[in-house]
């Protein structure tokens, strides 16, 4: 007995150990013949790839994975939360998108938010409160998704996300690091404080569980009712309950109407692999596209990865996109954007020659891509032998949302509404039923013989947008297996404003970019800001399948 | 072998909550941030868990601030990038009220104390420098244990002779308090 307990106790030493190490850059990265899942927390990867193992194919792997991240990530996704998925199963001739992003309340309109004399919103409510929740997709995605192209059935594959809450969620260093600078949000509101405190107000500490039972049986409620048993019934009405407590407007008809959209992807290439990725309401799919091609236009795999021309170039093909953005995204239900213009290798071609390769240009404003027009997150990859590939990106927006949590469901509200412009006027100003402009971007590619090749996104805000792009070129140009692409050093920045970089970028290329003229922002050696990519890729010369997984966050792939 | 082992463990878990009060606070108190990270404000949680007479505001500036009212001001240390964007500061001024303020507290005869509260985590170049330009002025220090992994606060408390308490976990903060305050 008195063995027992002595090795148990050093078995918690060395993991506490390991537990306080902020960064493993080790065994982040998985290989294996069958398929291979990888995700933002390892516990997450493993349900997908037990499910490949019970005969699940890419979909139910990749749903389990998704339900499983929202308990054991619930501060980054989950049922109050929406995203976007791409779906390529090898018997399809195209790819499917699944938009799950939240839709603005019936009640809300371009004046919802209220606003100082200085047009700056007033006590934060896009952020925190009822008011920043929009109605939230994730479940109507997930299951729609499940139904219609996996072979699984719901109770198969939520199980294992009921079980992670009912076991507790392990605090990791991240997860604790998480809580502390998100604890003001938390304390804000009783129920999240009771679910993610502990002794009525201290944060776990870094290996401890956090036990979700309302979770749970949220989860069981939608094995056994589906959609119905979270968009009508108790849980609805809890969630406008709890919503209009704190300020919102949602409402059960609201809830009961949400309507995701299925879309084709938008299409390009990146030096003959073809990208597939999302469409609006992201920006993001498009954008990655419109920045690929711009720097088609460079030799980059001559110019190196991470030297100061090349980290010049993506920096000023950063602000081009970035003002096309500002000005043309939208929800494309309400809004013309010039998707084919933004996407045109033309259009690329006449912002890559605004590049000076010597020095970055003082101000940028957005081109004109209609004359080219003839058109806080989480994400997981998964791919199999087949060539079935998933990639999910889904969110409820900063960590732990607006805040709301609904009592007795375990659920965290999204604050998406934030991701409208608060004022009137804009193309992307609040509206009923509008989906907020997103930057998500679950994407796949296709190698120059037009096989499934990799699968790949990441969290990150508009960083999704440049570190998918970047990750993408560390492959192609660079010859970086997926793993090193992912650990790889990245920078972003917007139109205007200072360059961020990542720690690890040399000194010598740092003083050169100061000496070109650069304004640069220093960020630490692996920053979470740069978000976190979980990617699949296919190598068809030895026949397996390599996942990858980012050290800024709780990565971590598993195969099979 | 066993024994070894068992005295190992022994002597470890004591040393999770290793201090002693070597000198004993008084109430009222007063407590704010330094570096506006959340960790004073977890600093009230487990001061409401032993009853402590206290006030607090993140933001206290020296000028609005009676120190004759209190015995004891605490002072959390934890730089927060984010904290102190939110509070539109910059950390050269963070240092400067806080400093302000532990000046007044010295002047009217309070004690003061300095704590880590949320370890490792709030180890750094600012958190240091504020714990650093403070020091001269604290009568004793509350840290949690791995904060002080290189001996950081242990130079500090013994080359101004002044005692440190030590906790493990957050929650162990309770029992620095009760003894520190003869709760």
């Amino acid at each position: 007995m008195r063995k027992a307990i002595l090795v148990s106790l050093m078995a918690l030493m060395i993991v506490s150990m390991f537990a306080v190490n902020p960064l493993n850059l080790y065994g982040r990265d998985a290989e294996g013949r069958n398929g291979v899942v990888a995700a933002a927390k390892p516990e997450a990867s493993e349900v997908g790839v037990k499910i490949l193992e019970m005969g699940g194919n890419a979909v139910d792997a990749a749903i389990a994975t998704a339900f499983a991240l929202g308990v054991l990530e619930p501060n980054a996704s989950g049922l109050g939360g929406g995203g976007f998925m791409i779906i390529q199963l090898a018997h399809m001739d195209e790819a499917v998108v699944i938009d799950f992003r939240e839709t603005a309340p019936s009640a809300a309109g371009p004046t919802f938010f209220n606003l100082d004399e200085r047009n700056r919103v007033i006590n934060n409510e896009t952020i925190i409160g009822g008011k920043s929740s929009g109605v939230p997709g994730e479940v109507a995605g997930l299951l729609y998704a499940l139904e219609n192209f996996g072979t699984m059935s719901r109770a198969q594959v939520i199980q294992p996300a009921i079980e992670w809450a009912e076991k507790g969620i392990p605090v990791t260093v991240n997860l604790f690091s998480i809580i502390n600078d998100n604890y003001e949000k938390i304390m804000m509101m009783e129920n999240g404080a009771e679910l993610y405190l502990k002794d009525g107000g201290i944060p776990y500490e870094i290996g401890e569980t956090i036990v979700l039972k309302d979770l749970a049986d949220t989860l069981r409620i939608i094995v056994e009712k589906g959609k119905d048993g979270f968009y009508k019934g108790e849980i609805a009405e809890k969630i406008v309950a709890e919503v209009q407590k704190r300020g919102g407007v949602i409402t059960l008809e609201d809830l009961a109407n949400y309507d995701l959209q299925i879309r084709k992807p938008v299409v390009g290439t990146y030096r003959d692999y073809t990208i597939l990725s999302v469409p609006p309401a992201s920006s993001g799919g498009t954008h990655i596209i419109e920045l690929l091609n711009i720097m088609e236009n460079f030799d980059l795999a001559t110019l190196g990865d991470n030297t100061p021309e090349t980290l010049h170039l993506w920096s000023e093909a950063m602000k081009l996109i970035f003002a096309d953005r500002s000005k043309y995204m939208a929800d494309t239900a309400f809004v013309d954007v010039p998707l084919t213009g933004l996407t045109s290798k033309e259009y690329a071609r006449t912002l890559a020659a605004k590049i000076d390769p010597n020095k970055p240009m003082e101000s940028v404003a957005a081109g004109d891509p209609w004359q080219y027009e003839s058109g806080s997150t989480t994400h997981l990859s998964v791919m199999d032998k087949e060539g079935n590939m998933v990639a999910i990106t889904k969110s409820i927006n900063y960590f732990f949302g607006s805040g709301v949590v609904v009592p007795g469901t375990g659920i965290i509200m999204n604050n998406h509404m934030d991701d409208f412009v608060p004022t009137p006027g804009s193309a992307n100003s609040v509206e009923p039923g509008k989906r907020p402009l997103s930057s998500m971007s679950p994407t796949l590619v296709l190698d120059p013989q037009g096989r499934p090749y990799m699968t790949l996104g990441s969290p990150g805000a508009t960083r999704i947008i440049t570190t998918v792009a970047q990750v993408i070129s560390n492959i192609i140009d660079h010859g970086m297996t997926i793993q090193q692409a992912i650990l790889a050093p990245r920078v972003f920045r917007m139109a205007s404003g200072s360059m961020s970089i990542e720690g690890r970028i040399s000194i010598n290329a740092y003083n050169k970019l100061l000496e070109m003229g650069h304004q640069l922002t220093l960020r630490g050696d692996y920053d979470a800001y740069f978000g976190g990519v979980h990617g699949v890729l296919y190598n068809y010369d030895i026949g397996i399948l390599f996942g990858g997984a980012d050290p800024r966050r709780d990565g971590q792939a598993f195969a099979f | 072998m066993k024994k070894l082992l068992l005295t190992f463990f022994v002597v470890l878990c004591f040393a999770f909550v290793s201090f002693a009060a070597e000198i004993l606070l008084e109430e009222p108190v007063i407590v704010t941030s330094a570096g506006q990270s959340p960790g004073a404000l977890q600093f009230t949680v487990v001061a409401k868990m032993v009853s402590l007479d206290y006030k607090f505001d993140k933001l206290y500036k020296a000028e609005d601030v009676d120190m004759s009212q209190f015995k004891t001001f605490v002072i959390v240390v934890g730089a927060s990038g984010k904290g102190l964007g939110a509070a539109g500061i910059d950390i050269e001024v963070e240092i400067n009220r806080v400093l302000a303020l532990a000046r007044e507290a010295k002047d009217n005869g309070l004690k003061i104390v300095i704590c880590n509260l949320e370890g490792a985590s709030r180890r750094g170049e600012s958190s240091d420098k504020i714990v650093t330009t403070l020091a001269p002025l604290a009568s004793v220090y509350f840290v949690k244990s791995d904060a002080n992994e290189d001996g950081f606060f242990t130079n500090l408390s013994e080359e101004a002779g002044v005692p440190m308490a030590t906790f493990e976990m957050t929650v162990g903060l309770k029992d620095v308090l009760a003894q520190y305050f003869g709760k």
